[in-house]
């Protein structure tokens, strides 16, 4: 444990050995087995280019010329390995670290969180598309402290990291807040640090404005517009001034909702911290108790200018919110967990028996907080392996049913799929996982989830010859099926006007 | 007599062990930890077909399997390929002296991740093992040759059993001993140090054949089988051309980069040729051309076994360590650089290799999964019928699910379909492997009738007739026996 990791070779040894394991431990049963499901259906992404693009996310089937454009698992697992790694290696490097046990919470902090985890067991074919955006913006805090003329070159990954999946910007802004932080706790005046502050804000401006530029450009050459789904470019506008106090307001309440559990409202709609509110409370208050004590017999200008960073962290980890109009999700929040980094920086190797408790206690949380998080990453993997099992079973019964239909010929007779398994008479949340389909993306309990999803399945998954209706079609087609009854009752597969209907719910 | 020293950096030898199953999990752990069982591999249990094995040559396959267990379970054949691989490599980069870490490191991806490899995890998991288990052997054959004098003895030995586990032994030993011995002249040996060498390689060869054809007439006469096998062998051209044309095959994920990429390496490894600081400008060419003109043959030699040879073979990747040999030599102003490019450009490819041997794997467990969903609903057609006892009713399958009309290609996986084992569309792709996935994946008790009486039953007309599933009357008796028809 007193083992020090102080050139960069044996730093990038450790950093790589480090996330491994909390790699494998989290996310290796996902990267080892099929478990697609919903979104992560999509096991070839080839005909999801434009839309991605269409959400401002045009690098993405750049990246797929790299990464291959099928997700399998363990490609995906093992850039995004990678690009952990590396995202590891530039923190410890930013923030001096060099000790086993700063590496170990490092790593585990980035590998072995919650939005990892539903990226993982959830949304697969993105989840290095992530880390690499994750690593872009390392990258960029690592650039811009450089200093000098080297510092400008951040705004390069930066704008790369939002052509990828907006919303790990705020990793950028948090990681300068928390260097900032604790250069100012070693004795750095303020000056310098507002100085620094104010310059990255104007450069995360810059690389926002790049991006915009670059988008607008993506567009007009693909002939494509500005998607207006509630995770497209297209909802990104100037709010009302009247909207801007209460947009504010959720925007910097959120993270605190979530971590502490501040309301009986959810945070978010569709996703829930896993981690108890009381063990939050409990870590983040001796890690202000540490931050107090270090603060102890500084001027008033540094003690202000340390509360003044830690204040607007809640902010600095969610603007995307206040850019998407209030919109947030599982997989916007990333930055949430680096706040878990504060205690763990605070918490420091030698002071006084008091600082050494809380010390102790910030660590024993975190690697509690860690247990937590593995285990919950494998519950979701484990239960996207069991829904992927339970379509197979139940899609080959329906299957069954169709083909066993008086006129039905597999491969030319148009079929329309009305509703969606989730939703049958088949579903039920399994007893023990019911606290992980709170989470992001985990609601759902069939892996052919919903109706584009089902499309997707039958012909990425189960290789059926079906002739599958376009979706245009098969929702003004809806209507037919009205009447009929719900598979698995009799008359639930029925041709009308030379088509098959499968009525699910 | 003293033994030589098998390894004189045993530090270096440890790393690239380590390089090896590092590289191995990277592109083929997918299919050890999944079932993804497709054509013969079905049939799980390999001592199903020691006769086979025996018949085709491959007498000591039996003798393995009754040692390891029939049944092969993934990630227990895994953890033993890559062991083999990890026993293998470092003699690979003892033999051709190969020292850098990072041209140990790319010759590991070149072994690793050379779709043969693919092709034999996707398509015979069940024999993989066994095959793998060849290399060390043909390497520590070719090691023992290169050690001492009289090393072609135990050589022979051991060249003869990996020919009796896997019918390109004999390619790979010949294109690895033919690299040893350029490597060793490009150090600067005699040539008549290495005319002796040869003449030991040509005793160990024939001892080798020798030990190995009494082995299988002894095997043969045990089981009370006559072999089974013929020569497969291309003309000259074509042997020395084909391993050069696979290089530049759409066998990688970077289909359209890799011409590229291959015709640079080869390109380094020629000017490396010409850049040996030991050897004169005559030894140089003699190198050189030895590479160009016999490799190729070495590692393609003509294979005597029951069925052809197949689409690709480890000996192949040879060719991409011996331009690691040559520009681990090399000395010129740009040495240094070349090898940093040579070890980079065979890493790109490793990595174009890991990306598309997890999405053949991927395929694989998607088809597997595909096809118990088909075969369920067969089986439950089966079962409606009346009269039908699972395991007692005499059942007759025509067709294949392969064939049938509900199956489709998968969205998206189109281009993997160059590597032969992966063109299927189905885990059962042949009548043969029939009773292998009913019994051993889906353990079914099923009382299939002979091929023979099957062929028999198909020439009758009533079974010309019927319907193909999905149809109705795709099940139905014809006599005694439930025919069941899976395409037209």
């Amino acid at each position: 444990m007193h083992t020090r990791y102080d050139s960069p070779r044996s730093l990038l040894r450790a950093c790589a050995a480090l996330t491994a394991l909390f790699f494998l431990a989290a996310h290796g049963y996902r990267c080892l087995s099929l478990s697609f499901s919903a979104d992560a259906m999509l096991i070839s992404q080839t005909g999801d280019a434009l839309y991605q693009v269409s959400l401002g996310r045009f690098l993405q089937p750049v990246y797929w010329l790299v990464r291959g454009h099928l997700t399998a698992p363990l490609t995906v697992g093992l850039f995004a390995f990678a690009f952990l790694t590396g995202s590891a290696y530039l923190c410890a490097r930013l923030f001096g670290l060099t000790r086993l046990w700063q590496l170990a919470l490092l790593c585990g902090i980035l590998t072995a969180n919650e939005t990892m985890a539903v990226s993982s067991a959830a949304y697969l074919p993105w989840m290095d598309v992530y880390a690499l955006s994750l690593l872009l913006n390392a990258l960029g805090a690592a650039l811009f402290f450089r200093g000098g003329a080297a510092s400008l070159l951040c705004i390069l990954p930066l704008t790369l990291s939002l052509g990828l999946y907006q919303s790990y910007l705020p990793v950028f802004s948090t990681l300068v807040i928390l260097v900032l932080l604790m250069r100012l706790l070693r004795g750095e005046s303020p000056s310098p640090v507002w100085k620094q502050g104010l310059s990255a804000c104007a450069l995360m401006v810059v690389s926002l404005l790049l991006y915009a530029l670059l988008l607008r450009g993506v567009l007009a050459l693909t002939g494509m517009e500005a998607n207006h789904d509630y995770n497209g470019v297209g909802n990104v506008a100037l709010p009302a001034l009247s909207a801007l106090p209460q947009l504010l307001a959720d925007t910097y309440m959120t993270p605190l909702i979530m971590l502490f559990s501040l309301s009986d409202t959810p945070a978010m709609p569709w996703h829930i911290s896993l981690i108890p509110a009381p063990l939050n409370i409990l870590c983040f208050a001796a890690a202000g108790a540490l931050l107090a004590l270090r603060l102890r017999g500084r001027r008033a200008g540094a003690v202000l200018t340390a509360v003044f960073l830690v204040a607007i962290l809640p902010l600095s980890v969610n603007f995307i919110q206040f850019i998407a109009g209030g919109t947030s999700n599982g997989l916007t929040i990333y930055a949430y967990n680096l706040l878990y980094l504060l205690p763990m920086l605070l918490a420091p190797d030698a002071g006084g028996r008091l600082q050494r408790l809380l010390a102790i206690s910030i660590c024993a949380l975190l690697a509690l907080f860690l247990a937590l998080n593995v285990r919950n990453a494998n519950k979701m993997a484990v239960k996207r392996d069991l829904e992927f099992s339970a379509t197979t079973s139940a899609i080959s019964r329906i299957l069954d049913r169709a083909e066993q239909t008086e006129g039905y010929l597999p491969g030319e007779t148009p079929v329309v799929i009305v509703g969606m398994l989730p939703s049958s008479a088949l579903a039920m949340e399994r007893p023990g996982l019911e606290a992980v389909a709170d989470a992001q993306g985990m609601r759902y309990t069939y892996a052919a989830a919903y109706e584009t999803s089902t499309y997707w399945y039958l012909q990425m998954a189960l290789g059926e010859r079906i002739n599958l209706v376009p979706h245009e079609q098969r929702v003004k087609l809806d209507n037919k099926a009205r009447r009929m009854p719900a598979y698995p009752d009799e008359g639930c597969c029925r041709m009308i006007d030379g088509r098959l209907y499968i009525r699910l719910n | 007599m003293k033994l030589p020293v098998l390894f004189r950096d045993r530090r270096a030898a440890r790393q690239t062990a380590l390089f090896a199953l590092a590289v191995f999990f990277c592109a083929h752990a997918f299919c050890f930890f999944n079932l993804t069982y497709s054509g013969p591999s079905v049939s799980l249990n390999a001592v199903s077909s020691a006769n086979l094995q025996i018949e085709g040559g491959l007498f000591l396959q039996p003798v393995y399997f009754a040692l390891r267990g029939g049944v092969a379970a993934p990630l227990f054949t895994g953890l033993i390929a890559a062991l083999c691989l990890a026993a293998a490599l470092p003699m690979i980069a003892e033999l051709l002296g190969i020292g850098s870490a990072f041209l140990r490191l790319a010759l590991c991806a070149a072994l690793c991740c050379h779709p043969s490899l693919t092709a034999l995890f996707a398509a015979q998991l069940h024999v993989a093992d066994a095959v793998c288990l060849s290399l060390p052997l043909v390497c520590a054959g070719v090691l023992c040759w290169r050690a001492h004098r009289l090393g072609f003895l135990p050589g022979a030995a051991l060249l003869a059993s990996a020919m009796a586990l896997d019918v390109h032994a004999a390619s790979f030993a010949m294109g690895l001993a033919l690299l040893a011995l350029l490597a060793s002249l490009a150090d600067g040996m005699t040539l008549r140090r290495a005319v002796l060498q040869l003449l030991h390689l040509a005793a160990m060869t024939l001892l080798a054949t020798a030990l190995y054809s009494i082995g299988l007439a002894v095997m043969l006469r045990i089981a009370d089988l006559e072999a089974c096998v013929e020569l497969h062998a291309q003309g000259l051209a074509q042997t020395w051309l084909y391993p050069l044309s696979t290089l530049f095959a759409p066998l990688t994920y970077y289909a359209a980069l890799n011409p590229v990429l291959r015709a640079l390496l080869l390109l380094a490894g020629g000017w490396a040729a010409l850049r040996l600081p030991k050897a004169g400008l005559c030894r140089r060419l003699l190198i050189l051309a030895a590479c160009v003109l016999l490799l190729p043959l070495a590692v393609n030699l003509p294979v005597v076994s029951a069925s052809p040879a197949d689409q690709l073979r480890p000996a192949y990747a040879l060719i991409d360590a011996a331009v690691l040999m040559l520009v681990s030599r090399m000395s010129c102003r740009c040495a240094v650089p070349m090898r940093r490019a040579a070890a980079a450009l065979i890493a790109i490819l490793g990595v174009s290799g890991v990306i598309f041997s997890n999405q053949i794997y991927l395929k694989k467990n998607l088809e597997f999964e595909s096809t118990l969903s088909f075969m369920t609903r067969v089986v439950d057609r089966a079962e409606d019928t009346p009269g039908y006892q699972p395991g007692l009713t005499p059942v007759a399958i025509v067709g294949t699910p392969e064939e049938s009309i509900v199956s489709a290609r998968l969205e998206g996986f189109d281009h993997l379909t160059a590597l032969h084992a992966a063109s299927n569309t189905r885990a059962v792709t042949s009548s043969d492997d029939m009773v292998g996935y009913l019994w051993e994946i889906m353990g079914y008790p099923v009382n299939l009738i002979s091929d023979y009486d099957r062929s028999l039953l198909e020439e009758q007309d009533a079974v010309r007739a019927m319907p193909a599933y999905p149809a109705e009357g795709c099940c139905a008796f014809v006599g005694d026996v439930l025919v069941i028809r899976l395409s037209p």
